[in-house]
């Protein structure tokens, strides 16, 4: 499990780094991509319907409401934990 | 007084035993459809002193005799879309006061439905059939000389400026527009069309759009009034045109983009059988610079990127010799055309500004047909006011963005289709793709991507789409910026067309938007919860 939360953190921080708008930033699992505004709605919401799309899965809502999903690594976790076991 | 006429029959005395028209692998001669047009012209001019004729027909011989048999009469013919409505036939009959309706035997039914609207009581309805009988029994009763004098009394008021042709144009909201057009515009733009490309008599052409829309009505002159041969697929498929262009070794084709998008892949796979086409003619079809140079290495056929309108003629050109440095233009103005791009309030903007394309040209229309109004605010300072969307580079190449009304507006930015749809069509799998916008509370509009996928018929359909999907995202997230990036990509058999074989946009978006989603609620959930 811990090696797909690392994969899919992976995954979010390159598509952060790819789409930000800041310069010279670095990007980790604890980076809090709202409230740093690392990205703008376009990005979120792009970067969003990717890791639907890349790992086959769905983010309610309600979940995504949870302030703790805007932080990389907590991100990760909800959607290592959707991934349907290979 | 005639002169599209008068150029044809010159043509056809000149190569009156040569093919003109081959359709259903049909062949029929110049002497055959001249013969026919001046027989058809004395029936109709026994009918009514002027007589303003709508055109229900879709075999080209019909077509063509009919058309050139009112433009020796001097008078007005009204092509019509056989698939509207009856009220929509009767409004465009009604607004372009046409007095004769001649339709084909298959479009009867309809033409019964017509007949009984209180709006057509005056209007007569003829079957080809009968005119082809009457023609039978006029032809013996009227001498020559009489014919003759029987046609100077048509045409003796009548200038070659006066209206030939209205087009309906299948606007994409509200009445259709009659486009009128002379014949001295008409012939004026095949001579154009002869110049920009290379057209001799020894040339054959496709014709794969039907009459009622302005391609066809140039795919039927441009060769008839040249001496080539026009060779006429009613219904398009890109079997049949692959077909058509080997049996009958057609040389030079114009195409609207919807049919090159189908034709993608056969055109490469079937190179040996295309060699007889020296150029293909594209209106901004999103054909990537790669194809057409791996086309022109398989076949040796050459592309010109065209943008235009029936109210302008061809505007634009790009020369096969620009194609690989200026891929993502429509060329630079034709000959005596001149453009401009204006803002919002009609003022010209400086190079590589985008707004709305201006053009002023030679080969305008007379207007729409008792739409006053309409026509003079269609201008400013004699440029026709296109309502399409383009930028001017410092060295005059035009770029064509897309549709004014086209533009996709979300989260306040304009967002203009064309771009999106031209990245997704690169994907091998993609064979169509419309990008559409889609009502949003939030961010007004957001974009949906509608393609239509090939896969090897062995693939598992549903995987297929999947991975596409996922592919697809990869390749906008790398290239697209992010509010440029379809929120949703759909995957459909087919695309809705317009009448004239256009993706009909309009439709999508209906169809789409009675999903009646909450697009953007993932987002706010994260950002506003």
């Amino acid at each position: 499990m811990t090696a797909v939360i690392d994969q899919v953190e992976q995954f979010i921080i390159e598509y952060i780094e790819d789409n930000t708008t800041e310069d010279n930033i670095s990007v980790s699992g604890s980076s809090n991509f709202v409230n740093e505004q690392l990205l703008d709605s376009f990005a979120t919401l792009s970067m969003i319907m990717t890791l639907e799309s890349e790992y086959a899965i769905k983010l309610t809502p309600m979940e995504l409401a949870d302030e703790k999903m805007r932080v990389v690594h907590a991100l990760a976790e909800k959607v290592a934990s959707k991934i349907a076991p290979q | 007084m005639t002169v599209l006429f008068h150029t044809f029959q010159k043509i056809a005395q000149a190569y009156h035993n040569k093919t003109a028209i081959i359709s259903d692998n049909k062949h029929y001669t110049y002497q055959a459809l001249e013969q026919l047009s001046l027989q058809w012209s004395a029936t109709l001019a026994s009918l009514s002193s002027t007589p303003r004729v709508a055109l229900l027909t879709e075999a080209p011989l019909n077509t063509a005799a009919l058309s050139l048999a009112i433009a020796k009469l001097g008078t007005t013919c009204v092509p019509t879309n056989p698939q509207l409505t009856k009220e929509q036939l009767a409004s465009g009959w009604q607004a372009t006061d046409v007095s004769i309706v001649i339709y084909e035997q298959e479009f009867s039914a309809k033409v019964q439905q017509c007949m009984s609207l209180p709006s057509m009581e005056s209007v007569q309805f003829i079957n080809v059939e009968a005119l082809i009988e009457q023609a039978k029994q006029g032809s013996s009763s009227i001498k020559s000389t009489e014919q003759n004098a029987s046609d100077n009394k048509h045409t003796e008021h009548s200038s070659d400026q006066d209206d030939f042709i209205i087009t309906l144009s299948s606007g994409s909201t509200g009445a259709p527009k009659p486009i009128a057009l002379s014949q001295q515009s008409k012939l004026s733009r095949a001579q154009q069309s002869w110049q920009l490309y290379d057209i001799n008599e020894t040339d054959t052409v496709l014709c794969a759009s039907p009459f009622f829309h302005s391609l066809g009505q140039r795919l039927f002159f441009v060769p008839l009034l040249k001496g080539c041969t026009l060779v006429h697929l009613k219904h398009f498929t890109p079997q049949r045109w692959l077909l058509a262009v080997e049996n009958h070794k057609v040389s030079k084709v114009i195409s609207v983009s919807s049919h090159l998008y189908a034709l993608k892949d056969e055109l490469l796979l079937n190179a040996k059988q295309l060699q007889s086409l020296k150029t293909i003619v594209t209106s901004s079809a999103p054909i990537d610079n790669h194809f057409k140079e791996q086309l022109f290495n398989a076949v040796g056929c050459d592309f010109h990127e065209m943008y235009g309108a029936t109210e302008v003629a061809t505007a634009t050109n790009l020369y096969p010799k620009y194609a690989k440095e200026k891929h993502t233009s429509v060329g630079t103005p034709c000959p005596n055309v001149a453009i401009k791009i204006l803002d919002e309030d009609k003022s010209e903007l400086p190079c590589n500004s985008i707004g709305e394309i201006a053009v002023k040209s030679p080969l305008v229309f007379n207007g729409y047909y008792h739409k006053k109004q309409l026509t003079q605010s269609s201008f400013k300072d004699g440029y026709f006011l296109t309502g399409d969307l383009g930028k001017i580079a410092q060295d005059g190449f035009l770029t064509y963005v897309g549709r004014k009304k086209d533009i996709i507006i979300s989260g306040g930015i304009n967002i203009y289709p064309k771009d999106i749809e031209t990245t997704i069509a690169k994907h091998q799998a993609v064979k169509e793709v419309a990008v559409i916008g889609v009502d949003d509370k939030f961010l007004g509009e957001v974009i949906l991507a509608v393609c239509v996928a090939q896969f090897p018929a062995e693939t598992d359909q549903q995987q297929a789409v999947k991975s596409l999907e996922k592919e697809l995202r990869r390749v906008a997230n790398k290239t697209l910026a992010p509010f440029q990036r379809p929120l949703k990509y759909y995957f459909e058999q087919s695309l809705p067309l317009t009448a004239s074989g256009k993706t009909s946009k309009l439709l999508l978006r209906e169809q789409y938007n009675s999903l009646d989603e909450d697009w953007s609620a993932p987002l706010r959930a994260m950002l506003f919860r």
